[in-house]
């Protein structure tokens, strides 16, 4: 079904789309396995943090957490479950009532994480985010909501951008080096002699790298507002989430990398061929 | 509009939700997840002479060494549970639950939604701690932990963009 000559168009290609998310949502989880960042991993934390979010306060007021974390035999069972679903929604990507059970499942396993590092960071959002389009019966309205999401991928970044001038750390230019140290000053302390503290060490001392580095990361964030116009630049402009996230793991401590999962949003016809191409398991 | 007349009820939830970010982001404020604000390094970050930190020390003179973030996922829930339980024992509450329970107060629909709910960690959850982080540190380290002892370490940068420790003091022996 032709939705969008400008677009990627067909089934086979959403298909593609569909398992390229959930292969990546995958292996993020069997990342997380390695972390000991899994429910049943977490061996029920003592300590919590459900500041004034409503989906946290209810999430501990129905004691979830007692299900799913503290539980033992039921925080495997959970874990187990997350990865089933995720697996399923893999194999079977045209079952659309797979989707919603899975999206609830990541997002309580994202509420029961942040719960129990204490810090609503927000890392996880994009995997919920990215399978709403899925939920969707009909290939077209998958399509829109497709189209959608890729909308809200450039909101994301536009409004950090808008932040940054309202928050004024786009006018301080020592921001860059500030945070740097700030975010490091473990890590270098720790770790004095690895190839990544030397590299951070340097650009600490010749702090215009790190200055001019953050401000060129603010502008690429503010270059989002072209995907609003137009599809043209989709292929420059999904280096822009690369750039954010990989340069904030890199200098500052800040590990968002999952949020990647976003680019997707930015692949076009020739893009996906490739994909399909080198990686025919995903195509079937 | 393509999804409008495509869709009515699809049009519906896309446009609550994006009334759910414009609220979180311009309106009232109210993150409520996965609705946040995308605000992340927006104010300017002053410098500091000094940068503080909590070092984990165990069986000995060892000391619990964390390498880069790629284990930050595993490592946030370990560490930040550290350093809330820290906080909470020098300061006698967390570093927002005045500002939660102010919140509470002043929008009592909100704040009162869910009666009888617990917003921070009391004294029991306080004891579980030490033998929670000691399974955790075993978890981590892969190997038995017998005395865990917290430091407070403070350092300073030098010109080269290295660090140097101008102190570190043990500040709570967790077993």
């Amino acid at each position: 079904m032709q939705i969008n000559v400008n677009t990627i168009s067909s089934t086979v290609s959403f298909k593609t789309l569909v398992r390229l998310v959930m292969a990546t949502i995958l292996l993020a989880l069997l990342f997380r396995l390695t972390q000991n960042a899994l429910p049943y991993q977490f061996l029920s934390p003592p300590m919590f943090g459900l500041g004034l979010e409503m989906p946290f306060r209810l999430y501990k007021f129905l004691h979830i957490d007692n299900l799913i974390v503290s539980s033992t035999i039921g925080s495997m069972i959970f874990t187990a479950f997350l990865f089933l679903m995720a697996i399923l929604c893999f194999l079977f990507p045209e079952k659309y009532y797979l989707f919603p059970l899975f999206s609830i499942l990541y997002f309580l396993y994202y509420l029961s994480y942040d719960t129990v590092k204490i810090s609503h960071g927000h890392d996880l959002t994009a995997m919920v985010w990215i399978t709403i389009p899925f939920w969707a019966g009909s290939l077209r309205n998958r399509w829109l909501l497709w189209e959608g999401l890729r909308y809200y991928a450039c909101f994301i970044y536009a409004v950090s951008f808008v932040y940054k001038i309202i928050g004024g750390s786009l006018f301080v230019w020592n921001n860059g080096v500030n945070s740097v140290m700030d975010n490091s000053a473990y890590y270098l302390y720790q770790q004095p002699d690895t190839l990544a503290s030397s590299i951070i060490s340097f650009t600490i001392a010749h702090p215009l790298i790190l200055n001019a580095g953050h401000l060129v990361v603010m502008i690429a964030e503010g270059l989002m507002f072209i995907g609003f116009f137009t599809r043209k630049y989709d292929r420059w402009l999904l280096w822009v989430p690369v750039l954010v996230h990989v340069s904030t793991y890199l200098f500052s401590d800040v590990f968002f990398i999952e949020f990647l999962v976003m680019i997707f949003l930015f692949l076009d016809d020739k893009q996906v061929a490739w994909i399909q191409r080198k990686f025919p398991v995903l195509a079937r | 509009m393509r999804l409008f007349h495509q869709s009515k009820f699809l049009f519906a939830v896309v446009a609550i939700l994006f009334a759910l970010h414009l609220n979180a982001n311009f309106l009232f404020g109210g993150q409520q997840s996965p609705f946040f604000l995308w605000n992340l390094y927006a104010p300017p970050i002053p410098a500091k002479s000094e940068h503080s930190f909590y070092e984990v020390q165990f069986n000995g003179n060892r000391i619990l060494k964390l390498k880069h973030t790629w284990e930050q996922t595993g490592a946030y829930v370990m560490m930040n549970q550290l350093n809330y339980y820290m906080y909470l024992l020098e300061h006698g509450s967390g570093p927002l639950d005045q500002f939660i329970t102010n919140w509470n107060t002043n929008h009592p629909s909100m704040g009162n939604l869910f009666p009888g709910l617990q917003f921070f960690p009391d004294s029991t959850q306080m004891k579980l701690f030490p033998n929670w982080f000691h399974l955790k540190l075993e978890q981590y380290l892969q190997q038995p932990v017998q005395e865990i002892t917290i430091l407070k370490t403070t350092v300073k940068y030098l010109p080269n963009g290295k660090v140097q420790l101008l102190s570190s003091n043990p500040v709570c022996k967790l077993m």
